[in-house]
């Protein structure tokens, strides 16, 4: 099992590489595309500075640093969709990418930048972003038919389901979020901008919910509001955990925010061929000590130190154990 | 009351407060989940409402739900409606069974048309014969967030215009379409307008959604979080669903906009005049219908 890790400069190659990490990805967003398209449509998911690289030099240092580690690198396009005119510009840019920089491959969500790779690039490893929502194995081997070589599973889906998932994917390879960033709302399905005003999910926490009665009767209204209430405020401290507590830190250092870790040894034994750890545009010091934390569990898993039974006590002691994992509001997955 | 020169689809379920025209509102709000005041909506309506949409587009137990017994159905058919049936994002495991109940329908009803809103179930039927495939508004990824698109004429001005494009404008798009034999693709009623004039008319048609906006949606429902000790709003929770987002919902307030949750979903009402400007741009003819997605 892989280890895939957030990248921004190559000043953080060699610290990750010799801290486990066994694949980057980072996003690439060149002068020509904010001259063309300017900021409001963005290249990738992340804002066209936050999270991305933005100059060749820095992108050549980069690739000179993961190919003396022998680290392949990723560079994602992963925008909601392109137009033709984009697309092409796209194309162009991957191609000069992969024959000056040796970069391993492209994350991709738009199914017509898919379908444009694979007939005008040849020899490059495309992955499906989690924001094409594959919850099928009809899906995969469709895009596997169209070059794909792995899919990253959304989140939002239960351990069984990935299981599922693994057991009917099997041309394919399969990444799944193990740490840190989350989404309240199905980023496949999600037509929001983090532009300006930032994630849709964290905007609607201060917001007022009114309740609604679509239809029937509403008895005990007194009561029934109470526990609307207490629901709301269970959302809200929820959405609260998925945006990483604010971005914060626990006690011990590890960045607040999502986590699967207790679900890894299932997901090792299941054959998941790689693990994400999400998050761009976090400080070095975030991706250093989250890819350890992972690291660490991986380490004792494959040594056969750490089993299903006793995982959950070494992340939580590891991690640091938290009101938020006590009442399980910053779980990736659930198992029942 | 607006006169459209396209074909009006509705979902028999609606409600009081859409904020369309005041005359259609009353008349809709009348009609039951059974479609029994059908005939009433017609006599008032200046448009004759030929098409009813049922199922769901984000929810697998509302699909379910949603479809009425088999020889109401046929009645319908026989009455002369043409019948949609709409399909959600699909898990693994649930896809033969959509299928199979689509099938039953075909067979029992007559033709129907399939909306697709999971492109692995588009391939799954990609030579499976239905009257119409038409691809989902969740799979058109268009941008959809009121904060943003309300800005675009006062204070944003670069590049606008780039999302009035749909995300199948682009050639190789069309060839994936192609590809899973879509006939038609569904638009929300867009703030930002919709560019049709990149579209390919002759291949595909447009079918526009009035007067809700799909903002976003959820992987698990706010209600089946009701039911939950622990774990409430993480991943699918679908299995702990008792329909409590038939009876309520939200009305989200940020001093601004209003949003609605229903369920699993946030949706936007846009006005009337929305809908009028997209169909007035649409020289091309793109859209042949119009569907009233009223919660």
């Amino acid at each position: 099992m892989k280890i895939i890790v957030p990248i921004s400069n190559h000043q953080e190659v060699e610290m990750l590489v010799q801290n486990g990490a066994d694949e980057f990805f980072c996003g690439f967003v060149p002068e020509e595309w904010l001259n063309r398209y300017g900021g409001l449509f963005w290249l990738n998911r992340r804002g066209p500075v936050s999270g991305n690289i933005t100059d060749y030099d820095e992108l050549e240092k980069l690739c000179r640093e993961k190919d003396k580690f022998n680290i392949p690198v990723f560079i994602t396009f992963n925008a909601p969709y392109y137009t033709d005119e984009q697309i092409v510009f796209i194309v162009k840019l991957i191609k000069e990418l992969k024959e000056t920089f040796n970069i391993d491959g492209v994350i991709v969500s738009d199914l017509g930048l898919i379908e444009a790779i694979n007939s005008e690039i040849k020899n490059i490893r495309i992955h499906a972003s989690s924001l094409m929502g594959i919850k099928n194995s009809y899906f995969a081997d469709y895009l596997r038919a169209k070059g794909v070589n792995r899919v990253i599973l959304p989140r939002g889906l239960t351990v069984e389901q990935v299981l599922t998932l693994r057991k009917s994917i099997v041309k394919s390879e399969i990444e799944v979020f193990i740490l840190n960033e989350g989404c309240v709302f199905d980023e496949c399905h999600c037509n929001t901008s983090h532009k300006t005003f930032g994630a849709f999910c964290n905007y609607l926490r201060n917001k007022t919910f009114k309740l609604e009665q679509r239809s029937g009767v509403l008895e005990g209204k007194e009561n029934f509001q109470k526990k609307i209430d207490k629901l709301l405020s269970d959302y809200m401290e929820w959405v609260y955990y998925v945006n990483g507590c604010d971005n914060t830190l626990n006690e011990k250092g590890i960045p607040n925010g999502l986590c699967g870790l207790c679900y890894l040894k299932i997901f090792f034994d299941a054959g998941i061929d790689c693990v994400k750890i999400p998050g761009r545009s976090m400080s070095s010091f975030k991706k250093l000590i989250s890819l350890q934390l992972v690291k660490a569990l991986l380490d004792g898993i494959e040594q056969n130190k750490i089993n299903e039974s006793n995982i959950s006590s070494h992340a939580k002691e590891l991690r640091g154990f938290s009101e938020g994992c006590r009442k399980k509001i910053m779980c990736y997955y659930t198992y029942e | 009351m607006m006169k459209f020169n396209c074909e009006i689809a509705i979902y028999p379920r609606f409600k009081k407060g859409s904020g369309f025209n005041k005359d259609f509102d009353d008349l809709i709000c009348g009609v039951t989940k059974r479609v029994k005041n059908i005939f009433e909506i017609e006599e008032k309506s200046e448009n004759m409402i030929r098409r009813l949409y049922f199922g769901s587009d984000s929810c697998i137990k509302q699909f379910y739900r949603s479809l009425p017994p088999l020889n109401e159905l046929r009645h319908l058919k026989e009455e002369g409606y043409d019948i949609t049936i709409v399909t959600p994002p699909l898990f693994e495991t649930e896809i033969k069974k959509i299928f199979d109940c689509l099938m039953k329908i075909q067979d029992k009803v007559g033709e129907i048309e399939v909306v697709i809103n999971d492109f692995g179930f588009a391939f799954y039927l990609k030579e499976k014969f239905f009257e119409k495939k038409i691809l989902g508004v969740l799979l058109n990824k268009s941008l959809r967030d009121p904060r943003i698109t309300m800005l675009f004429d006062s204070v944003i001005t670069d590049k606008k215009d780039l999302f009035s494009m749909a995300p199948f404008s682009s050639q190789y798009f069309k060839n994936v379409l192609l590809e899973f034999s879509i006939d038609g693709i569904e638009f929300d009623s867009l703030i930002q307008g919709i560019d049709t004039k990149s579209f390919w008319k002759k291949t595909f048609f447009g079918i526009i959604h009035f007067p809700y906006l799909h903002v976003t949606k959820g992987y698990s429902c706010f209600w089946a979080g009701y039911y939950k000790k622990y774990g409430k709003f993480i991943s699918d929770n679908k299995e702990f669903c008792n329909y409590d987002c038939e009876r309520f919902g939200f009305e989200i307030e940020d001093g601004k906009y209003k949003y609605k949750m229903v369920g699993n979903q946030v949706l936007f009402p846009v006005k009337e005049c929305v809908l009028k400007k997209i169909l007035d741009d649409d020289c091309e003819n793109f859209f042949k219908r119009i569907v009233f997605n009223y919660i």
